[in-house]
């Protein structure tokens, strides 16, 4: 951990740097790029969730003015084959497989006329068999065909310990479908250049959309460059290559000009991956005290339609065991195959889904009991003094099994119970308030995998005016890299902000990276960059003892100079010579952990219920993390606040609804409420610190610690508050009005 | 999500937009505050061939207490009513309604008569209207008439509006003294459509008793309605939660509500009855202040 104290460096509370150009409208997104002749892209899209395509007319589209392109699938087909070897092809051709799949492009000089032409184009469909329910899918289809995949995490002996427990409990538990909704929408501007591509892009990684693209386009991988400048919000969505990003690239190089696609917000709930909408048969086995004993999970996911880019119904499985003692565990994770947008990860990825079930079953046990929550959980925590903890779960990428690095759980605990005030909140719940409404009290603990491999890398070096350049393969979304890193940077190179020159990500920058998600950038891309820093102080050092005649290791880095006894080098100077020497002083470093970092904390949530409306009211919320070493303090605080912002949505507002005929019902933000302000409390935040043994810089990951336990510990306060009226267990999210209301009617219908 | 073409014409006066709707009619869509056609056409759900705008016609955005009623010409716009001193002492249910539409910067160009014109069957000020046996003023090639809520609000989307007619004005009869009232909605966050709201008055008689009240409800069928069973089992009865309590359950008997993907038939029913016993109560308490 590093122990220079500089002014703006880690751990100090400084003010974000990027946000003078963000709040002052200086962002530079794709759809502000200043280029000449950019065409703009606009796609049709199937109004079926499953038909055959019959025939595609073009009533004129290509002839109106301004239109470049307009062609659906199957003439992209034959035009360019190549195009169609992925997972899912970049239109589709015979049969579509959801609403919102796209059917047909057009390139036209502004978006509008772009879908004039689409209005020209007319397509026949036959509509097939839709697929939308999972659970009836299993249960007719019976089994196999149904998934894409069917893989099973376990460890130890599950039927023998369910035999002989005490106490049996199962229940069905589901958490809706649901999707990030970044500011901006997806976003690309493919550039011709030479005898390739530059793009721009919105998108969390940057490397694999090069990847992603050149591989479509039969390209080799150098003849594509792509940048990531400024992204309004990724939250998980904006991964990987999607069929309009293969679309855009494949156009501006036929057409040799620019071409854009921006993604608008209808679109967007049609075309962006979706997320969560996990349906679990749960099963947990425990002794009369308390004692966990084993937990039996089976999971169907409601994947849509092609595979999943990342299997985060694997991240649910290893997710569900938590900061708990468990002798042996056993999760099923079926990918049911329907006819929706095809899902993948959404800020949590699969674990916030996974503590739900966790947590609710413990709140279940506790019920059952007559224990005390916190008890239930108390009695069951991993202590600290188990660190390094051996969990058994299987590594889902087949190293052995998951060991936690660092924590203090029933710290966490004892912290968060302290802070909350519990006790005067449970004599509050006696009696109802003055207008009717009754207040419930949730709580949730939680373990997170953060930091997940392979690897990062990062880039610095000396400018030719004397400031240091930094750059790595994370780019940010609005998380404030700059900030971060430059925090970073100023601790390994004793300078200050103003010395340092945070780079975009580009991949003509940094060799190799994966991207910014799963609570990994500054896990990784700050350790790289950290490491990096390193080889670049030697560097300078090195290069200025050459100069100075000094001794190397009297030597000292100051902000915008190296200090030695006898004299002391603007780094200006030092870049001077090296220019004119023609050696660049720059190093690349690569972080590779062996495991990831594991997260953790504890939530409670108090609300107040109004039992006849349904409407719930957040109070207070009290959460303890611990993500080790905090870079940035304000930015770990917004994480935590903006996470429990996805988690109060989650378990209240936001579903993606579709109906049997596999058409979607909430697809605007009329019927999709993100939460405001008004319904986001500001949460009381504490720290534990933990440092992680497992990186250079003792740092977790924070981006998603604050979604993963709110999901239960707002559902168990809903359900916490409506238990004296003689309301059920809260099973399903989100806890709309009407489901708030159910908890009571269906309970009393028993 | 961009319109298809359109022409745009600006009208000068009421005169001139009637001529212009005269001329294209049904092709014509007239655009006050925007705040619910601009969506449809960036859809193409509402493709009109030409737009003609209203916000150019001058002095056509005043608020006036005249002849015992709250009459709000056609650009006044939402926020205005809302903080208006006016609405506020005379009838201070709109400005509560108002408060409860969408956001501020959307009751910032919405307007009211717009609003009305929309009849989207959860919006607020229709429902006030209703409550206050309201009427809309309509100016078209015939000349003008004034239409009752009543007979105005029709169903979805629907209204007794001629294609050759603009809305010029809302006319909202000021309740008696001794009235109280209040708009109450329940919506999943601050801002949304309301799943149900309800405007109620009551007003009582010197002896206490419930001289009149009116019951409108949104959001429970194709256009707004008025509870009149309920009305009519609450006059003459004491102001009395046993009463609100029978007349909320008859209330919640007599509407028609739908299920949608926000909420099924029988919630909106139940949720009807708690917000109707909720207002009558809170109406109730301010007609006593009222006449205290």
């Amino acid at each position: 951990m590093p122990r220079v104290k500089t002014r703006g460096g880690i751990g100090e509370d400084i003010l974000r740097i990027e946000d003078q150009r963000l709040l002052t409208g200086k962002g530079r997104y794709v759809g502000d790029l200043p280029l000449p002749d950019v065409l703009e892209m606009a796609v049709l899209r199937s109004p079926h969730a499953h038909a055959a395509i019959i025939s595609l007319e073009d009533r004129g589209a290509t002839d109106l003015p301004g239109v470049s392109c307009a062609m659906g699938g199957a003439a992209l087909l034959q035009e360019a084959p190549h195009l169609f070897g992925g997972v899912q092809p970049p239109l589709a051709t015979d049969e579509v497989l959801y609403v919102g799949q796209g059917v047909a492009v057009a390139v036209a000089e502004d978006r509008y006329l772009a879908e004039d032409a689409l209005e020209k184009l007319f397509v026949r469909y036959r509509r097939l068999d839709v697929l939308a329910d999972v659970e009836r899918i299993v249960t007719q289809a019976g089994g196999d065909a149904a998934s894409h995949d069917d893989a099973v995490i376990a460890f130890g002996e599950i039927d023998p310990l369910f035999a002989a427990a005490d106490i049996v409990l199962e229940e069905r538990l589901a958490i809706g479908r649901a999707t990030a909704q970044p500011l901006e929408g997806r976003a690309i501007l493919a550039v011709p250049e030479g005898e390739g591509l530059l793009i721009y892009a919105a998108t969390q990684g940057p490397h694999g959309m090069r990847q992603g693209i050149a591989s479509a386009l039969s390209l080799p991988p150098e003849r594509v460059r792509v940048v990531a400048q400024d992204v309004g919000g990724g939250f998980g969505v904006k991964n990987g290559t999607y069929p309009e990003d293969v679309l855009a690239a494949y156009l501006a190089l036929k057409l040799q000009r620019p071409v854009r696609f921006q993604e608008d917000r209808r679109e967007h709930f049609l075309s962006t991956v979706h997320s969560r909408a996990q349906v679990h048969r749960v099963r947990l086995a425990a002794r009369r005290d308390g004692t966990l004993l084993a937990i039996d999970d089976d999971m169907l996911l409601d994947a849509g339609a092609y595979t999943a880019r990342i299997n985060y119904g694997m991240a649910t499985a290893v997710t569900i065991p938590g900061p708990y003692h468990l002798s042996a565990y056993r999760c099923r994770v079926r990918n049911v195959k329907t006819h929706k947008v095809p899902v993948g990860p959404y800020r949590g990825a699969g674990r916030p889904e996974g503590n739900f079930v966790m947590e609710r079953m413990l709140d279940a046990l506790a019920e059952r009991l007559g224990l005390d929550r916190a008890e239930v959980r108390r009695r069951n925590l991993i202590e600290p003094h188990e660190m390094p903890y051996d969990t058994l779960i299987p590594d889902r990428y087949g190293h052995g099994s998951i060991v936690y690095d660092s924590g203090d759980y029933p710290l966490a605990l004892e912290t968060a119970l302290n802070a909350a005030d519990l006790d005067a909140w449970r004599s509050r719940q006696a009696e109802p308030l003055a207008d009717g409404r009754r207040i419930g009290i949730g709580i949730a603990m939680f373990t997170e995998d953060t930091g997940v491999a392979p690897f990062e890398m990062a880039v610095t070096e000396l400018a030719a005016d004397g400031r240091i350049l930094i750059a790595t393969g994370s780019p940010a979304q609005g998380q404030g890299h700059e900030t971060s890193f430059t925090q970073i940077a100023c601790s390994a190179l004793s300078q200050t902000p103003d010395e340092i020159v945070y780079a975009d990500t580009d991949t003509a920058l940094v060799p190799a990276g994966i991207g910014t998600f799963g609570s990994r950038a500054t896990v990784l891309a700050g350790s790289a960059l950290y490491l990096a820093c390193g080889k670049l102080k030697e560097l300078l050092l090195q290069e200025a003892a050459a100069v100075l005649r000094q001794d190397k290791d009297l030597l000292s880095l100051s902000p915008g100079r190296v200090e030695g006894p006898e004299g002391s080098l603007a780094l200006s100077e030092l870049a001077a010579q090296a220019a004119a020497k023609g050696t660049p002083l720059r190093a690349l470093a690569d972080f590779r952990p062996e495991q990831a970092t594991y997260a953790d904390g504890c939530h409670i949530a108090i609300v107040a219920v109004d039992p006849q409306t349904g409407g719930v009211e957040i109070l207070r919320y009290v959460i303890v993390d611990d993500c080790g070493v905090v870079i940035s303090p304000r930015q770990v605080d917004g994480q935590i606040q903006g996470g429990l912002s996805y988690g109060v949505a989650a378990a209240l507002l936001e579903e993606l609804v579709y109906d049997e005929q596999g058409q979607l019902l909430t697809g605007s933000f009329m019927d999709y409420p993100l939460p405001t302000a008004l319904d986001v409390p500001g949460a009381e935040i504490h720290h534990l610190c933990s440092p992680s043994p497992r990186n250079p810089l003792g740092v977790k990951g924070v981006g998603e610690g604050g979604t993963v336990p709110a999901l239960a510990a707002v559902a168990g306060a809903v359900e916490d508050a409506l238990r004296p009226l003689g309301g059920g267990m809260a099973r399903e999210l989100p806890l709309t009005p009407e489901r708030v209301v159910r908890l009571i009617a269906d309970a009393q219908a028993k | 999500m961009k319109p298809a073409s359109f022409r745009y014409a600006a009208a000068r006066s009421v005169t001139e937009a009637v001529d212009l709707l005269s001329e294209h009619s049904d092709a014509a869509k007239l655009l006050a505050g925007g705040q619910s056609l601009v969506p449809m056409m960036n859809l193409r759900l509402s493709r009109p061939e030409i737009l003609i705008d209203l916000n150019r016609i001058p002095q056509k955005d005043g608020i006036y207490v005249e002849r015992g009623a709250l009459r709000v010409e056609m650009l006044a716009r939402q926020r205005s009513a809302e903080r208006s001193e006016l609405v506020r002492a005379n009838l201070p249910i709109l400005a509560e309604a108002i408060s409860q539409i969408g956001h501020s910067q959307i009751r910032s160009r919405g307007t009211l008569v717009g609003s009305c014109c929309h009849a989207d069957p959860s919006a607020e000020i229709p429902a006030v209207l209703a409550a206050v046996d309201g009427s809309v003023r309509l100016e078209g090639s015939q000349g003008l008439r004034d239409v009752p809520s009543q007979d105005f609000f029709l169903g979805f989307f629907q209204t007794a509006l001629a294609p050759d007619e603009v809305a010029t004005d809302l006319v909202f009869p000021l309740p008696p003294a001794g009235t109280g009232a209040s708009f109450l909605e329940f919506a999943r966050r601050h801002g949304d459509f309301a799943i149900v709201g309800v405007a109620a008055l009551v007003t009582l008689g010197s002896d206490g008793s419930i001289a009149r009240a009116a019951l409108a409800l949104a959001g429970v069928g194709p256009a707004c309605v008025r509870a009149s069973q309920a009305e009519a089992f609450l006059t003459g009865k004491r102001a009395e939660p046993t009463a609100f309590a029978e007349g909320a359950r008859l209330a919640s008997q007599e509407i028609e509500p739908q299920s949608d993907v926000q909420a099924s038939e029988g919630y909106r029913r139940e949720l009807a009855r708690t917000l109707v016993e909720r207002a009558l109560a809170t109406a109730a308490a301010r007609a006593v202040r009222e006449v205290a």
